[in-house]
């Protein structure tokens, strides 16, 4: 597989600078290699070969970090063959590794020399040493381009400017900047850019890559999107019936976690989408005291929904009449046709406002999920979803969020949720009308108030 | 009805298909996670084509496949068993009402015999089409009213009851959503057809076999009004070849209707009942048929969504190309407690100072009774050997060794480190500054930091000396 990708990148740099961070991020294989705050983690050189087309089109290597590229320097810049620089690693290559000290440095320089590129991971936090310098001087000496990439950059402590300025001075002027940790879809563009540049002949490659990688990206955040429309859809519909004589207290604890359970499912889905650790995000406890007894007959909603069922309802219902009177050969003269269409109204307006005091007189009672419940719920995911979107795959901490907004992510997500609810009442299909009908705009509604990925 | 397709032109065997694979992305939803059948996304990958087609092949290789596909099957016969049922009912139904309009008489009222016949029928069908703009929110209709008839026949009492019932997952993808709703309109129109064509062929067979006496009068409308209704209504007849001219004569103040006028009658309940219900059923199985085809196929359900990563990857692990070929050094022991405890105390007097990196114009801190002889920045090969040059120079002094918390512990400076420790008697301390900027990165990577870097004093053999613990790291 390593030979068939048509473009070899090492990924190179100074000891815990974040190289196997960037390939987690990269590859959003947040389980690739080891990443540790100590130094060292990587021993091996591994890889990972992104796919365009169903075919392996980009292969990214992580390499050991460079500890001693000083006293390599050093001893490189004693061997006769010092004036070649190529020749001096490849006969370095060839040798003992300097008695096996640079062992770490040997794989490095030896997968560089097998890639056609290396990503150059700096840590901006740091400042400029002469290490660093060392260490370019060293990996220039393989004759491969070089792309520094400045990690961490935002990070308070970071100081790109410096570090461009230095690197600029050393003859690197293709420079990307990518944090590992807070992910910028625009800086992973240009990272595919400047590596582009430096691969000419690789160009038209990396951009359909890119484009493919956009193009996956917009349709995860489209399904978690629906994942998430799905959840409010489902909750809004929810009717929680018990007989009269169990106490409210029950009814509503059942509702909640009926409700925290549909939303863990849709942060479970959701994370999986994005490929971050399930444990990543927890929900937190529902402020859930009291559900509400039934649908507010002064909802606006409630009464639209209330036009639209009469009209309908008269409609079926009269056809309906109209069928039985052709079945009798026209003798009741449409009187089952007027009949048909006051039942028609007469039942739906029951199913909307009568049913549940009919409910309470036979003995049950009902709750639902409150819009402050909905709105609560709507917020919580359209963050969560940001914050995913802004989430690298080297992030180790959990997703921390404490929503302060007590109202909708928007007014038409608000309304259109409120809509749905009349339309699943009684509970949501599977894969049923209300897919189509009640879940689209909702799910339109929260990629509107995402935003930009 | 048999025998596979074309993607353009779908057959059962494929409708088996897409329902198959969202009826297992149903049941997968609703458990919070896709099966992990490894065998099964294999055979997905192997198939290869777009994500859609993957699905489907996956579905098609789970281990419980073959019984779902009995239950599809179970629900798709059971349906067309239901739809002829209804199909049979609507025909003896209007193949009763044509007989009963024809022996409402003698005689025979055409105009009453086409009201009932096509009337009520096209009525219905204006109705249809009116609801047409709303049937999105139609919730009760005919066609529904069937379709839960289908669900009771095709799953059982017992079976509809049973939440994770196969069968009622079939009939929730296929009653629902636009397959439903144009479902519902097909059962519809077909029952009207049918309706249509009982009638009409009782019509034909009864005037055929049976002398009618037939009658264009009404109580109400003057006969010339009724024949500017039936000249009006005779463009459809006409179309179809039926006799249009000498509709009307008159025998003792009545309008008889004769043989033409029949052979009116069976072309206007051919023109106006059969064939716009015909047109309707054409119209709403076609929508259906494209309804159903995009079974399987809405790619951003969770449901399939998760599925991407196994079916199409986008990224495939390599594993290690170069493997270390040692362990990395094992972290000599941590002194006890004791002596923690009693470790060295700091230096006076003169004292060697050296920084690890370039620290720029820095100062060394300020410490007690320390007269720092300052040898700089040891960041270079040629700055380390002079360092090192310094200290074999004066063996006795302490050296003082600075470096920047944040920097990371690497090899190049364990072994510099050790080499100064070999060139002096005199200790070799660690200093740490900068931990304002470490506690700053947070608990959890302050206390590695340190963790590392006295792991690499010790495997340097500096003299032990606790590093600056920043208060409720210790």
């Amino acid at each position: 597989m390593t030979a068939e990708a048509k473009v070899q990148i090492a990924v190179v740099g100074h000891t815990n600078t974040g190289k196997t961070s960037l390939l987690r991020t990269l590859t959003r294989e947040s389980g690739f290699g080891v990443v540790s705050a100590r130094s060292a983690s990587t021993r091996d050189v591994s890889g990972v070969a992104l796919i365009c087309d169903g075919t392996p089109a980009l292969a990214l290597f992580d390499t050991p970090g460079l500890e001693d590229a000083s006293g390599l320097a050093e001893a490189l810049d004693a061997q006769p063959e010092a004036a070649d620089p190529v020749a001096g690693i490849e006969q370095f290559l060839a040798g003992d590794h300097g008695q096996g000290r640079w062992e770490q440095e040997a794989k490095v320089l030896r997968q560089l020399r097998r890639s056609d590129a290396a990503l150059y991971v700096i840590d901006a936090r740091e400042p400029v040493q002469t290490k660093h310098r060392d260490e370019l001087r060293l990996l220039g000496a393989c004759g491969r381009p070089l792309v520094p990439v400045l990690n961490f950059v935002a990070s308070d402590e970071a100081d790109p400017e410096r570090w461009r300025s230095q690197l600029a001075r050393m003859g690197l002027h293709v420079q990307a900047s990518f944090d590992t940790v807070v992910y910028d879809a625009a800086a992973e563009r240009a990272l595919f850019d400047k590596l582009g540049v430096v691969l000419d002949a690789h160009r038209g490659l990396l951009q359909r890559l890119m484009q493919s990688r956009e193009a996956e990206r917009e349709a995860v955040t489209l399904a978690a999107c629906r994942a998430v429309a799905t959840m409010l859809v489902e909750v809004a519909g929810q009717r929680h019936q018990a007989p009269l004589h169990v106490p409210q207290a029950d009814i509503t604890e059942a509702l909640r976690r009926s409700i925290a359970a549909a939303e863990q499912r849709c942060v479970d889905a959701v994370l999986a989408l994005f490929q971050f650790d399930l444990q990543a995000y927890q929900p937190p406890e529902l402020p859930l005291t009291e559900g509400r007894w039934t649908l507010d007959p002064l909802d606006p909603e409630a009464l639209r929904s209330f036009g639209i069922r009469a009209g309908s309802a008269a409609a079926t219902g009269g056809a309906a009449g109209v069928a039985v009177d052709a079945a009798v050969g026209g003798m009741s003269l449409g009187a089952a046709t007027v009949l048909g269409a006051g039942l028609g109204a007469a039942w739906s307006g029951a199913q909307t406002f009568g049913r549940p005091w009919l409910d309470r007189l036979r003995g049950h009672q009902q709750q639902v999920a409150d819009p402050a419940i909905l709105a609560l719920l709507a917020t919580r995911q359209v963050a969560l979803l940001r914050a995913l979107l802004r989430r690298g795959h080297a992030a180790d901490t959990p997703v921390q969020m404490t929503p302060t907004a007590q109202g909708w992510p928007s007014a038409p997500l608000r309304d259109a949720v409120l809509r749905a609810r009349h339309r699943s009442a009684g509970g949501l299909a599977a894969t049923g009308a209300e897919h189509d009908t009640a879940v689209s705009p909702v799910a339109h509604q929260v990629r509107v108030a995402v935003g930009a990925t | 009805m048999t025998g596979a397709g074309t993607d353009d032109t779908p057959c059962p065997s494929r409708l088996a298909d897409r329902l198959l694979a969202a009826l297992v992305c149903v049941r997968e939803e609703a458990a919070g996670h896709p099966a992990d059948v490894p065998a099964a996304d294999a055979a997905a990958r192997q198939t290869g084509g777009d994500f859609a087609r993957r699905i489907r092949a996956r579905a098609a290789a789970l281990p419980d496949a073959p019984a779902l596909r009995k239950a599809i099957q179970q629900v798709l016969g059971r349906g067309l068993g239901l739809l002829l049922l209804v199909v049979a009912l609507a025909g003896f139904s209007g193949a009763f009402a044509a007989a009963a309009a024809l022996d409402a008489g003698p005689p025979a009222s055409l105009p009453l015999v086409l009201l009932l016949l096509v009337g009520s029928n096209l009525l219905m069908l204006l109705v249809w089409l009116l609801g047409v703009p709303l049937s999105r929110r139609v919730t009760p209709s005919l066609g529904r009213c069937a379709m839960t008839l289908w669900q009771r026949f095709a799953g059982g009492r017992a079976g509809i009851d049973a939440g994770d019932d196969p069968r009622r997952t079939v009939l929730g993808i296929l009653v629902g959503g636009a397959s439903g709703r144009w479902l519902a309109a097909s059962l519809g129109h077909a029952a009207w057809l049918s309706f249509a064509l009982g009638a009409w062929l009782s019509l034909l067979i009864l005037l055929s076999v049976r002398a009618y006496a037939l009658s264009w009068d009404t109580t109400l409308l003057a006969p010339a009004t009724v024949a500017a209704w039936v000249h009006g209504l005779s463009f459809g007849p006409a179309a179809l070849g039926a006799p249009v001219d000498h509709l009307f004569a008159g025998t003792a103040g009545q309008t008889v209707a004769g043989q033409a006028g029949a052979q009116w009658l069976l072309a206007a309940a051919l023109a106006y009942g059969v064939l716009p219900r015909l047109l309707a059923l054409l119209c709403c199985g076609g929508l259906w048929w494209r309804a159903q085809a995009r079974f399987g196929r809405d790619l951003q359900r969770s449901g399939y969504a998760r599925l991407r990563r196994r079916l199409m990857p986008d990224r495939v692990l390599l594993g290690v190309t170069d493997a270390a070929l040692a362990p990395p050094p094992a972290a000599p022991p941590s002194p006890p407690e004791a002596a923690t405890a009693h470790a060295v105390p700091w230096p006076s007097g003169p004292v060697l100072g050296l920084w690890l990196d370039d620290a720029g114009d820095r100062r060394p801190p300020a410490l007690p009774n320390v007269h720092w002889h300052g040898l700089g920045a040891t960041d270079t090969a040629a700055a380390r050997t002079a360092a090192r040059a310094a200290v074999a120079a004066h063996p006795q002094r302490p050296v003082l060794v600075l470096a920047r918390a944040t920097m990371s512990p690497d090899r190049g400076a364990e072994r510099f480190m050790a080499q100064l420790r070999s060139l002096t008697a005199a200790p070799v301390q660690l200093v740490l500054i900068d931990m304002d900027r470490l506690v700053a990165r947070g608990p959890a990577p302050c206390r590695q930091r340190l963790a590392d870097w006295q792991t690499l004093a010790l495997r340097a053999g500096l003299e032990h000396r606790p590093l600056q613990w920043p208060e409720g790291l210790a």
